[in-house]
């Protein structure tokens, strides 16, 4: 009785300290191309970033060509895809990082042509025993015929990406999805880009807020510690993409990481 | 005159959701629907609006010297001995190519909806240079995308386009060719929405793009429907056209979608072969997919990522083709085929040395297609090829191929002289 008092006590006070810590921690969704710079070193950087204590991972799905994303993770895109990274490769990343953290959820993010060429249906059920269940698809309209067919299958749910023009009419019909997780462009920036928070954002969040209790992250242009900060004051967690791989590129993902992760 | 049995051009202009059967679409990211939107909506507003035809007719016919005629190429025809074979002149249009209409119209929709910056892509700067055009011709400002490479081999549009007012920027990212400028000017389109308009230059892009590209061509079937008849008291037996993204096709087909007498065949760039990389024949070797906006027929490499493309003639060295066609092609109503790069050039030759015309790379495929089929066809049939384009923009490309020494000799004494400036 006395020791498991003990032990209580004790797990209390790590309990507190963690509290604390994560309390000092901002809340980050990181990205990854997967095969960049090769398909070995991004099991390494992203086992970095789990270990540093972000909290959510996106895993984004190489492809010849990205129109979304900025110079920077175009040419991470095009070197994943040159290094021949297949869909399999993918799926099986996906199931190691599981295996890895369990607890920390994954994002899943392509372009869409990858999807429809493997069978919207199939490329579903294969992500979702891969162990990933949320998918962004930044060229897939939400309300889309073929973004039906992602919103009829049972295990895997579309991930919306918004941006500050998002009006009243296409805000309730992106709602009435349900989604978990909802991705908001800071600005009308490609990634990579400054960072600017658009005045219509804080609107918009307050309207999801009132209806919803999805998660929501804000990306594109995020890139210091300050930017997270601000971030993660009005949203559930900062998206990182670009910066991050131009810390790759250097050699200082640890480092990066800390910064950003530091709410201070 | 003119037997209806098919509506497909009701079907097309009133297809407001932007699919033909499963095709097209607008898969763009979020950010990009309120412009869409609008766009889609001044766009069916506009064309319902009698001032605006109007006007939209009348920039074209004052600008651009429309009506273009029909030639009835004799002397080839009878040199090759079967159809007669007719040229729907395009390439006597404003900066040399149809691609002026579409340029026209699109600039006064921008107008219409108060944008103040026009972007386009451009290839191997044709679209550009029509666009550089109107941008001047209606006080917009502009600004061009240009893939790296396509910048520097093709300098001297550049230099028209710059002369123009145009600011022409060169894109270093990926292939640095045309899907890159596409991709380029998405971006663009992203970062300033609401000042911008994105004057896409085929019948291709998310909707309402295709059908949009399709309304301002249109004319160009309408004029030679009844030029042809005109002439010959009947429809012609065939209609040829070259198709990279497909806006001179859907021009040249349109009127002749529900006369089903009229048999319309695409022709693709077959390049140097049907190995992937050497062509850029889309229906014919490509695959069902979704980029760029739209759902259609895509030169795609493993898993659904897009390959390289190859044709002589830069106007069809693109991965994708209109969603309009690719409908169109899947209900059995336009027959597609590919001319390669050598019987594109042996056209261009024939016509130049038999009509004196010296026609663009990109129609001569049709053209080539035309001159095989009409050695098994009668003298009472009539294909009418759309000459879409002039050829002196190919000046380097056709010359490095006829007379590379001429060019190597002309090109080092220009830069001697140069030096010695």
């Amino acid at each position: 009785m006395n020791d498991e008092l003990c032990r209580s006590k004790v797990d209390l006070i790590i309990e507190k300290e963690q509290t604390e810590m994560t309390q000092n921690m901002n809340s980050i969704m990181a990205h990854h191309i997967i095969g960049y710079p090769t398909l070995e070193k991004s099991y390494e950087v992203v086992q970095t970033y789990i270990d540093s204590g972000i909290e959510i991972l996106e895993l984004q799905i190489p492809f010849s060509h990205p129109t979304a994303d900025g110079i920077t993770l175009t040419e991470a895109n095009q070197q994943a895809v040159e290094n021949g990274i297949s869909l399999e490769n993918c799926f099986e990343f996906y199931e190691e990082i599981k295996r890895y953290a369990p607890d920390t959820p994954i994002i899943a993010m392509s372009y869409l042509n990858r999807l429809f060429s493997y069978g919207i249906e199939a490329f579903c059920d294969k992500l979702s025993t891969s162990g990933v269940n949320q998918i962004i698809v930044p060229d897939l309209p939400f309300d889309s015929p073929v973004a039906e067919q992602i919103n009829k299958h049972q295990a895997v749910q579309l991930v919306p990406v918004i941006a500050p023009n998002l009006n009243d009419e296409r805000l309730s019909a992106m709602l009435n999805l349900q989604p978990d997780y909802i991705y908001m462009m800071s600005g009308f920036n490609t990634t990579g880009q400054q960072f600017e928070l658009h005045p219509n954002a804080q609107k918009i969040i307050d309207a999801i807020r009132e209806r919803t209790n999805a998660k929501i992250g804000i990306g594109f242009g995020i890139s210091r510690g300050e930017q997270v900060k601000a971030v993660n004051e009005i949203a559930d967690f900062a998206i990182i993409g670009s910066t991050l791989k131009i810390a790759i590129d250097e050699n200082k993902i640890k480092s990066k990481l800390d910064q950003l992760l530091l709410n201070s | 005159m003119i037997e209806t049995n098919t509506n497909y051009k009701t079907q097309i202009l009133e297809a407001k959701s932007g699919y033909f059967g499963r095709f097209g679409g607008a898969y763009i990211p979020e950010v990009l629907k309120p412009n869409m939107d609008a766009l889609s909506q001044v766009f069916f507003e506009s064309i319902a609006d009698k001032n605006f035809v109007n006007s939209f007719k009348k920039a074209c016919n004052d600008f651009s010297g429309r009506p273009t005629p029909v030639t009835y190429l004799e002397n080839l025809s009878k040199q090759i001995g079967g159809a007669k074979i007719y040229l729907k002149r395009e390439d006597l249009n404003q900066t040399g190519a149809h691609k002026i209409n579409h340029c026209i119209g699109q600039i006064m929709l921008a107008k219409r909806l108060g944008k103040t910056r026009i972007i386009a892509e451009t290839g191997a700067g044709q679209h550009g240079y029509a666009t550089a055009s109107v941008c001047a011709r209606f006080g917009m400002e502009c600004t061009i995308y240009m893939g790296q490479k396509d910048y520097d081999r093709q300098r001297p549009n550049v230099f028209w386009m710059e002369t123009l007012g145009a600011k022409v920027i060169p894109v270093q990212f990926g292939s640095q060719t045309l899907n890159d400028a596409v991709i380029a000017a998405f971006k663009d389109l992203i970062a300033h929405p609401e000042e911008t308009h994105y004057l896409l230059g085929s019948a291709v892009g998310p909707h309402p793009y295709p059908v949009l590209n399709t309304w301002f061509q249109k004319m160009v079937s309408e004029e030679a429907k009844e030029q042809v008849f005109k002439i010959e008291n009947k429809l012609p037996d065939y209609v040829t056209a070259c198709v990279g993204g497909g806006s001179n096709a859907l021009g040249i087909f349109f009127d002749f979608l529900d006369d089903e007498s009229v048999k319309l065949v695409g022709i693709e760039a077959g390049g140097k072969g049907k190995t992937p990389g050497e062509h850029a024949a889309k229906v014919s070797y490509g695959k069902e997919g979704i980029f760029e906006g739209y759902h259609s027929y895509f030169l795609q490499a493993e898993e659904g990522n897009i390959s390289d493309t190859h044709s002589i003639s830069a106007g069809l060295d693109y991965c994708g083709v209109s969603p309009i066609l690719a409908y169109l092609h899947s209900e059995g109503r336009i027959q597609f085929d590919a001319a390669s790069d050598v019987q594109t050039l042996d056209a261009m030759k024939m016509i130049a040395k038999y009509e004196g015309i010296i026609l663009a790379l990109e129609s001569s495929h049709s053209l080539a297609w035309a001159i095989e089929k009409a050695k098994g066809l009668s003298n009472e049939e009539i294909i009418l090829v759309n000459g879409s384009g002039r050829g002196e923009k190919d000046l380097f490309i056709t010359m490095k191929h006829l007379q590379p020494e001429s060019l190597q000799f002309f090109m080092e004494k220009q830069i001697s002289e140069l030096r010695d400036e």
